[in-house]
């Protein structure tokens, strides 16, 4: 028998969490992958960009933005039976002129400081809090940067999408905004840099190609167990940097295409990179109407595709919160569709299974395993 | 003033709050609170009964939310001078969610 833990979720299960543009919802499997209990949707009609578990609390913790009643974070302390909306939520100050339009991403800080959350909201800044997510504090260096004024929204808004923290010091994080690019900082949110170096940016005139910041970067991911070793998918190509973001490499070599929105990455010694290529940003569908995840074993030298299991006829568009693996060993990877399907793999996208294919049109997944 | 709606005295003024926002009110979706002049002190007067409920109506400027309609009195506050709009005498505030299909 399961022996209960943090927030109602039984030893050894792995959850995956659904966020989608009518509510959220959460899968729970107890016999290693094989099979899902759905429940859900939370939020229902409402949009849900992420929804994530932090597991040093047990909560489950949800970017949620309403049409009417715009964005908050909810927090569940019961794997989604009931939810609460936290009661100061994230606030630009009056003085700024800005409004948050939308939450896009809830990242739980470290092990050693459990109540410290990260959230990226639109228009692009960071709010933290430092009280389990019931209260939020703008990032006011990023609020103030001196480039805001120049920043450039992308399809999806000036949004900031991607927050990597680092183990080794909790006072260093990355994030991404799009279309701004890679910005870090050393102490705490004090100051932030870009970097962007050798990243693309071709939709600028050609003497501006690799500017300081512009770019249009579309997640950003970090290697466990080289954490200085960064995968990031953007607009105009796949890259890696190998000195935490100082410098990047271009290494879209072999992909069907330069575009698409996710990017994941395995734990482990050897960890698989996966991605998801699009035709190309002036058509968002796979290449010749077949969906594949593709996959790098050689941190993006060569890549190949994964797509055992997947419909030969898959017009399947999955947005960059939508591909993640659960660090599990052999890994599982996951990936879910602005047509609703979800799918699952429990051998590094070796073959693939189809979780659910009728979920509204999903925006986030999130897995998490024990 | 809705019928069936008791009237707020002169000191109070009766607010309806949609059930969209239940979370916040404990179910309830009707109370008289102490009058108020402006839309910003209708906001922190609701705020210190119902944490965090203004900012479901009101964007961080204190806009209202554009899918949102505050009526006074049976009157959109859009029609009036919007987030300025004067409180000052209104007998009743409702606070819905606007409503659009095809």
């Amino acid at each position: 028998m399961n022996k209960s833990s943090k927030g109602d979720r039984k030893e050894g299960e792995t959850l995956l969490m659904v966020g989608t543009k009518k509510g959220a919802f959460l899968f729970r499997s107890k016999d290693g992958r094989r099979t899902w209990k759905a429940s859900g949707p939370f939020f229902k009609g409402i949009q849900v960009f992420h929804m994530t578990y932090d597991r040093r609390t047990g909560a489950l913790l949800a970017a949620v933005n309403s049409y009417q009643w715009g964005p908050t974070v909810a927090i569940s302390h019961d794997m989604g039976k009931t939810w609460k909306n936290c009661t100061n939520p994230p606030r630009f100050p009056k003085e700024s002129g800005l409004s948050v339009q939308q939450v896009w991403h809830v990242e739980p800080g470290l092990e050693d400081r459990p109540d410290e959350i990260y959230l990226g909201v639109e228009p692009a800044c960071l709010f933290v809090s430092h009280d389990s997510g019931e209260s939020w504090d703008v990032d006011a260096s990023m609020m103030n940067h001196s480039t805001r004024g120049k920043w450039s929204p992308g399809n999806g808004g000036l949004c900031l999408h991607t927050i990597l923290s680092d183990r080794r010091d909790h006072a260093k994080l990355h994030v991404g905004i799009s279309a701004v690019g890679t910005l870090y900082t050393e102490n705490n949110g004090g100051s932030w840099d870009f970097q962007n170096k050798h990243v693309l940016a071709d939709f600028f005139p050609e003497a501006e190609k690799y500017p300081e910041y512009g770019q249009c970067v579309h997640k950003i991911v970090r290697r466990g167990d080289r954490p200085n070793t960064l995968f990031q998918q953007n607009h105009c190509g796949v890259f890696r940097s190998d000195d935490n973001g100082r410098d990047w490499k271009n290494i879209t070599n072999n992909l069907p295409s330069r575009f698409g929105f996710p990017i994941a990455v395995d734990s482990g010694s050897s960890p698989r990179v996966y991605v998801a290529p699009l035709e190309g940003d002036f058509a968002r569908l796979p290449k010749d109407g077949r969906f594949s995840v593709w996959a790098s074993d050689n941190s993006g030298r060569e890549w190949f595709p994964l797509n055992r299991g997947i419909p030969k006829v898959s017009y399947y568009d999955v947005l960059r919160e939508g591909l993640k693996s659960d660090g599990l060993d052999p890994s599982g990877v996951y990936f879910g569709t602005t047509t609703g399907q979800l799918y699952s793999s429990r051998n590094s996208g070796e073959s693939w299974s189809c979780v659910s294919d009728a979920l509204p049109p999903i925006f986030s997944v999130e897995a998490s395993a024990a | 003033m809705k019928a069936g709606t008791a009237p707020a005295s002169s000191s109070t003024v009766h607010v309806v709050i949609s059930m969209h926002l239940k979370e916040y009110t404990g179910s309830r979706n009707e109370i008289d609170i102490e009058a108020v002049s402006t839309v910003e002190s209708l906001a922190k007067a609701l705020d210190d009964r119902f944490p965090g409920i203004s900012h479901r109506f009101l964007d961080d400027q204190g806009n209202v939310r554009r899918y949102v309609n505050i009526f006074v009195d049976g009157e959109d506050i859009r029609e009036r001078q919007g987030a300025h709009t004067d409180l000052s005498g209104a007998r009743e505030i409702v606070i819905l969610p606007s409503v659009a299909g095809g």
